[in-house]
């Protein structure tokens, strides 16, 4: 698997909920294979950009564009794109292998070979053996980790991540957050992960993007936009 | 509190207005009746269509301006409005809410109570009775269950149906949730009218009888879709939210293959609740029965108010009381159908 650009061309992006309305516009080009951190205050429209790429959330105007092919108009699933969510990323039913299974084939017809790769995977993230447990049975780290190896069977050129560590310790998200950033290394996709927290972007992400209000105020290389102190509402973000 | 009132009192005053069953088995006269019994009566006794069409325009406009009263004080009537907001703070009820709330209970479980062991008591010592024509009671006893068992599948999928369409955030939206919330119309216009309706349609054709299976099924199972809506509604929610539906939207995981994968065994309770339910009000309906039965299509409720009819009360208990278990064994069965809870 190798990454693949993502590019979002004037896409403008009506938001309603929450009892508020706000328009959002967002231009953003993340080159194939590099990572990208996202962060800002609540409600600046960071799962927003997340769940357009994503294909949950379609722009009035604007295209999105995957690898150079437009995907404005794709169903979810036709995208390039595997997403892991903060928390829910799994059904609680069905066991860990079925689980990762589903991200090959949600007819989960797997041949020998692809059953092989769900079990690779779950040995990838430190889950080897797990294959029979229910969610029910494993951590909150343990969930994350069978859903970064069902990503990895997935086998798609971009990974999203919307706060995927948020509920884990201090710890916890330390390891991983080093897991993460190997497995990208290794299989060169290209990711966005959005974050509330600075460290996460500095453990992970080569550039970071900072959102206020519904539209992006910078990209820069993670470590300059951290110590930036000429973006205000960035020093009133970071504090 | 005051939210959700006036949506109960909507809801119990358009089912009172719609009543059929109690009317007819209690035999009300000229001074006791309701405008569904005198469809009833114009359709089937001095067949005029003309009055049935016009009583039953009544009866809408009545519904309607019930409701549109109703709405005016505030009343929610889609199925969806209140759930989740009951609960809060338990522990902190006075004493004196308590003792007026056991009170009620008390007085309202003797008001169901009494009649089933009246029913059980009468039923018991005349066992006997229903072998008397134990053929006819045998074959009734099938044509319910099986009509039971039809209209409860239909009303849980097209309930499901409905769902499905309105958890669809993008592609449906605004038409899906007047969809769903199309529930409460069935309580506008009744399934009695509409049952009426297609009685005076077939028959036109003269076809009334000779479909009158399959329309029995239909708008019963159409009778009981609000209730098993508001169970699968009330399910899906509790269970699911958007991160299953954006979960599934992103793996692929969409239309029956979901279905069978995702939301058959999660749903599994509900489901089986929604069917049972739907299976027993369908059990125990009089009305449309009333309407398309004929000694070709006869159910147990008809049997029973034939019996009723005819002063044999001692029949008529014992048939009650067949009823009665029938529902008890149907939700059994939805029970068993759904299994233990797995955590």
């Amino acid at each position: 698997m190798s990454g693949a650009a993502v590019e979002l061309d004037g896409v403008i992006f009506r938001y309603r909920g929450e009892g508020r309305e706000m328009t959002m516009t967002f231009d953003l080009r993340v080159p194939a294979g590099t990572s990208l951190a996202i962060i800002g205050p609540s409600g600046a429209g960071k799962s927003t950009l997340l769940s357009l790429i994503a294909g949950f959330d379609t722009p009035v105007s604007g295209r999105i564009r995957i690898g150079g092919i437009d995907v404005t108009t794709d169903e979810p699933a036709r995208r390039p794109v595997s997403m892991v969510f903060q928390d829910n990323n799994l059904f609680t039913h069905l066991d860990v292998s079925t689980n990762v299974a589903l991200g090959v084939s949600p007819k989960l017809a797997l041949d020998a070979g692809q059953r092989a790769a769900v079990s690779s995977a779950l040995s990838r993230v430190g889950l080897a053996g797990f294959e029979r447990r229910l969610p029910g049975e494993l951590s909150g780290g343990e969930r994350q980790r069978v859903a970064l190896a069902r990503a990895l069977v997935r086998d798609r050129p971009v990974l999203l991540l919307d706060e995927p560590f948020a509920a884990l310790g201090p710890a916890l998200r330390v390891a991983m957050l080093a897991l993460l950033a190997g497995l990208q290394r290794e299989t060169g996709v290209t990711l966005l992960i959005v974050s509330h927290q600075p460290d996460d972007a500095r453990a992970v992400a080569a550039e970071t993007a900072f959102l206020a209000n519904g539209r992006i105020v910078a990209v820069r290389p993670t470590a300059e936009l951290l110590a930036a102190r000429d973006i205000p509402a960035l020093k009133e973000y970071l504090g | 509190m005051r939210a959700v009132l006036p949506g109960v009192a909507a809801i119990i005053f358009l089912t009172s207005v719609t009543s059929f069953t109690i009317i007819l088995t209690l035999g009300g006269g000229p001074w006791a009746t309701t405008l569904e019994v005198a469809i009833y009566q114009a359709l089937r006794f001095d067949f005029d269509p003309p009055r049935a069409v016009v009583l039953a325009v009544l009866q809408m406009a009545l519904c309607l301006l019930a409701m549109a009263v109703l709405r005016r004080a505030g009343a929610q009537m889609l199925p969806m409005a209140g759930v989740g907001r009951v609960g809060g703070r338990a522990g902190l009820v006075p004493q004196r809410g308590l003792i007026i709330d056991a009170v009620l209970i008390g007085a309202t479980a003797l008001f169901v109570g009494l009649p089933i062991v009246a029913v059980g008591i009468s039923a018991a010592g005349r066992l006997p009775a229903l072998w008397i024509d134990a053929a006819l009671v045998m074959r009734a006893t099938l044509t319910s269950l099986a009509v039971a068992a039809a209209a409860g599948a239909l009303a849980v999928a097209s309930a499901w149906s409905l769902v499905v369409a309105a958890r669809d955030e993008n592609r449906f939206g605004l038409l899906a949730r007047t969809l769903a919330g199309g529930g409460a119309v069935l309580l506008v216009v009744p399934p009695f009218v509409i049952g009426a309706g297609w009685f005076l349609l077939l028959n036109s054709y003269g076809l009334a009888f000779a479909l009158a299976p399959l329309a029995l099924i239909a708008i019963n199972g159409l009778m009981a879709l609000p209730f098993a809506l508001r169970v699968l509604i009330e399910a899906e929610a509790a269970a699911a939210g958007r991160d299953l539906n954006r979960l599934c939207a992103n793996l692929g995981l969409a239309g029956w293959q979901r279905f069978k994968l995702v939301d058959l065994p999660r749903l599994k309770p509900a489901f089986a609740f929604a069917g049972a339910l739907a299976a027993a009000l369908s059990l125990g309906d009089l009305g449309i029965a009333a309407l398309f039965g004929s000694e070709r299509l006869l159910t147990l409720p008809l049997l029973l108010q034939q019996r009723m009819g005819s002063y044999r009360q001692a029949d008529a208990a014992s048939l009650a009381g067949l009823l009665a278990v029938l529902c008890l064994l149907i939700f059994i069965a939805g029970d068993r159908l759904a299994g233990r809870p797995k955590t």
